[in-house]
């Protein structure tokens, strides 16, 4: 009897590591926490391939570090990262990206050129396009009123300057006591690079990649960042102290006149028009007088560890999540993220829900990706980099001169910049 | 057999006694072996580890090469660094004092029997269950500049809003405010159990010499507690010279560097600007630091 059951226990094990060799693919993948509406497409993937996923969500700076750790220490444990599109040439350079073109039929692939470039390093693909972004303003139209502000208009010929959204700002600020003006994301350069660029200022990085001297600190720079310092201190018209997480939410609870944001949001803006009455209106980006429109671009694509063990099951993966047209739908529907791939600029054009409010905004957000997007510096040191422009950007909203906050910023940054020459 | 061994006058009894002895000492180190290793893998082992590190150099185009004391003679040459260090003695020359001060202030406070002491004791003790992380959450949207609490208080009593974390001048203070929230109820702990040590006799003897409250505090409490002081200072001490999460979760070192605690540095180089060797070289200069700390608060608290 002991026997029988001894027997039966190493049958059953024995069963268990066969059912896990023969369909016990499983992908560990990190990515970047927040956006849970996506997770129905890990299921699918699942069901149509039986490769199981162990999805690692995690906050993007947090990430950002993780995935650092992770791969300076030469782990094959992660076989997919979430890629922030600028961070590629960081990655590369250090190996820790598998080639892509191999895998790929890249030509055909429908991605936009944008994208591939994005995902590019040294004439290699190492991280699939999966989204892109745009930036737009939208604001409250309450607050307009109750101000009795004319709202922008949507047309691109006609977006309104930096200049006239401040003077707006302030006439909201007297007449309602709420924000006037907002970024999303308040303190990070994807969001605010676009403020020097439309003066000429540059993306803040020289053309080796490396040199910040006179990039980071030139006269546009420090006349963008005047502007963004004088919307905290001067006239008090931004909210200080609030952070990233938090802005969004200030503009769905009515709490801020115009905030800048990605296209993203629209649903959630949606959301709040259906709880709680949310009247907005949206705008294409403002400008400065004087400078040419820029908007901001670049996000989320995807890598395969360059030393995974399950490179086919990768590519799979890769595959369905920026390839196919059924999820790209899906996605770009559910989520309002845009993405890098001709089948969305077809929806646009095509989808009669996307010639009138809210989504109508996608034809501008398709003539921003073509016309005024610049993507962030393509430098190894993006990590350093972004860290540290946050921090300077942080202590000019927090009241420091911006001349003086940039200049520290180069000092900080120039020895870590001289480590990649 | 057993007799000649027990018989006191023959080497073999003596001999019994030592094997005992050796038996107890290796009884004692077995005992103590999980505990070893564990210092040895988790504290010796990295801190060699770190001095090692600490003496190389890592270029992502040249790769490591051996560069002696180079990294801490660019230490020494680099301003964030001086500032650093700057805030970290600024932030240990206030946060540990007050912590001693008012954790032993308290623990004298409810050091004494009854319900209502016992509920005080409760509610001081309270913020001793919530984790750092979400006590510096929680203090962040009280201390938000726009419309946090603790403004709305001021605004409710006719003070003007304060920038808290947002301003250079109060950013330290505020952290030294919500370390202390949370640390006082936990170093009173030690307090209170040093206090209840003390033998009532003591207290009636002195009450019939004739001793007031406070002599008795500054003649009998004071000297018996030395023993807890030392060990609540020096262990104050190293906490405060190493707290790393209010700087990560509220400040990032900022406004202006100035929450930019050696720690917080030792991060930053270490695990966002990939520099290592640096972020080695500034956790071996804080050990260095305060290891002359603690021996000097040793010999100032030591025993007669």
């Amino acid at each position: 009897m002991k026997k029988k059951i001894a027997v039966s226990i190493v049958l059953a094990i024995l069963l268990h590591l066969m059912a896990g060799l023969a369909f016990g693919t499983e992908l560990n993948i990190i990515r970047t926490s927040g956006d849970d509406w996506i997770a129905p497409l890990y299921d699918k993937f699942t069901e149509e391939t039986g490769i199981k996923l162990n999805i690692n969500a995690i906050p993007h700076r947090e990430m950002i570090q993780a995935i650092e750790v992770m791969m300076r220490s030469g782990s094959s444990d992660v076989d997919i990262i979430h890629v922030d599109s600028p961070l590629t040439a960081s990655y590369a350079v250090r190996g820790f990206l598998l080639p892509l073109d191999p895998y790929f039929d890249i030509e055909n692939s429908g991605w936009t050129e944008a994208g591939i470039a994005a995902g590019s390093w040294d004439g290699k693909l190492y991280s699939a396009p999966f989204e892109t972004s745009t930036q737009v303003m939208f604001y409250n139209k309450t607050l307009f009123d109750q101000a009795g502000l004319e709202y922008p208009p949507m047309d691109v010929e006609q977006r309104w300057t930096w200049e006239q959204v401040a003077e707006a700002a302030k006439k909201i600020k007297a007449a309602t006591g709420k924000w006037g003006l907002a970024w999303q994301q308040i303190n990070r350069p994807y969001q605010l690079l676009p403020l020097p660029q439309s003066l000429g200022g540059g993306s803040g990085v020289g053309p080796d990649g490396l040199a910040v001297d006179g990039y980071l600190n030139n006269e546009a720079w420090v006349k963008a960042f005047q502007f963004y310092y004088d919307c905290f201190n001067t006239w008090e018209i931004s909210p200080k102290g609030i952070t990233v997480d938090e802005v969004w939410d200030n503009f769905t609870a009515g709490n801020i006149g115009m905030i800048v944001a990605g296209t993203w949001s629209i649903p959630s803006a949606e959301e709040a028009r259906a709880s709680t009455g949310l009247d907005y209106g949206l705008a294409p980006h403002p400008y400065f007088e004087g400078g040419v429109p820029v908007t901001p671009t670049g996000s989320w694509h995807w890598g395969i560890n360059a030393k995974s063990k399950n490179i086919e099951a990768a590519v799979k993966f890769i595959e369905f999540m920026t390839l196919r047209e059924d999820i790209i739908d899906w996605r770009f529907k559910t989520g309002g993220q845009l993405v890098p791939h001709e089948a969305m600029f077809e929806i646009i054009k095509n989808d009669p829900n996307y010639q009138q409010f809210p989504l109508d905004i996608y034809h501008v957000a398709v003539y921003e990706l073509a016309n005024t997007a610049v993507v962030r510096p393509v430098t190894p040191g993006f990590v350093e980099w972004e860290d540290i422009t946050i921090k300077a950007f942080e202590d000019i909203r927090n009241g420091t001169d911006p001349k003086t906050a940039l200049d520290n910023a180069v000092r900080r940054l120039e020895p870590l910049m001289r480590r990649y020459k | 057999m057993p007799a000649k061994v027990l018989s006191p006058q023959s080497g073999g009894w003596l001999s019994s006694r030592h094997r005992r002895g050796f038996t107890n000492t290796v009884a004692a180190y077995a005992f103590l072996l999980p505990a070893l290793i564990g210092v040895f893998v988790f504290r010796l082992y990295p801190i060699a580890l770190s001095l090692v590190k600490s003496l190389f150099q890592t270029s992502f185009v040249r790769g490591t090469t051996f560069v002696g004391l180079e990294n801490y003679r660019v230490l020494l040459e680099d301003p964030v660094f001086w500032q650093s260090l700057k805030v970290t003695l600024l932030l240990n020359l206030a946060i540990n004092p007050i912590q001693i001060v008012i954790s032993l202030a308290v623990a004298l406070l409810v050091n004494r029997q009854g319900h209502i002491v016992r509920i005080y004791r409760t509610i001081i003790m309270l913020p001793m269950g919530v984790s750092l992380a979400i006590a510096c959450t929680l203090w962040r949207i009280m201390l938000d500049p726009n419309n946090g609490l603790v403004n709305s208080i001021l605004n409710a009593i006719g003070m003007a809003s304060q920038p808290f974390l947002t301003s250079p001048s109060q950013a330290l203070w505020s952290i030294i405010l919500i370390a202390s929230w949370k640390g006082i109820a936990y170093w009173m702990m030690f307090f209170l159990s040093g206090l209840q040590e003390i033998p009532d006799e003591l207290y009636e003897a002195s009450t019939i010499d004739g001793a007031t409250h406070a002599q008795q505090i500054w003649y009998v409490t004071l000297p018996l507690l030395r023993r807890v002081a030392l060990f609540v200072t020096v262990a104050v001490t190293s906490a405060n010279f190493l707290m790393f999460v209010p700087m990560f979760m509220l400040t990032l070192g900022g406004p202006n560097m100035s929450t930019n605690t050696l720690m917080y540095e030792a991060y930053v180089s270490g695990f966002v600007y990939f520099d290592e060797a640096r972020g080695m070289a500034i956790t071996s200069v804080i050990l260095l630091i305060l290891l002359i700390v603690v021996l000097f608060e040793f010999r100032l608290l030591k025993e007669d």
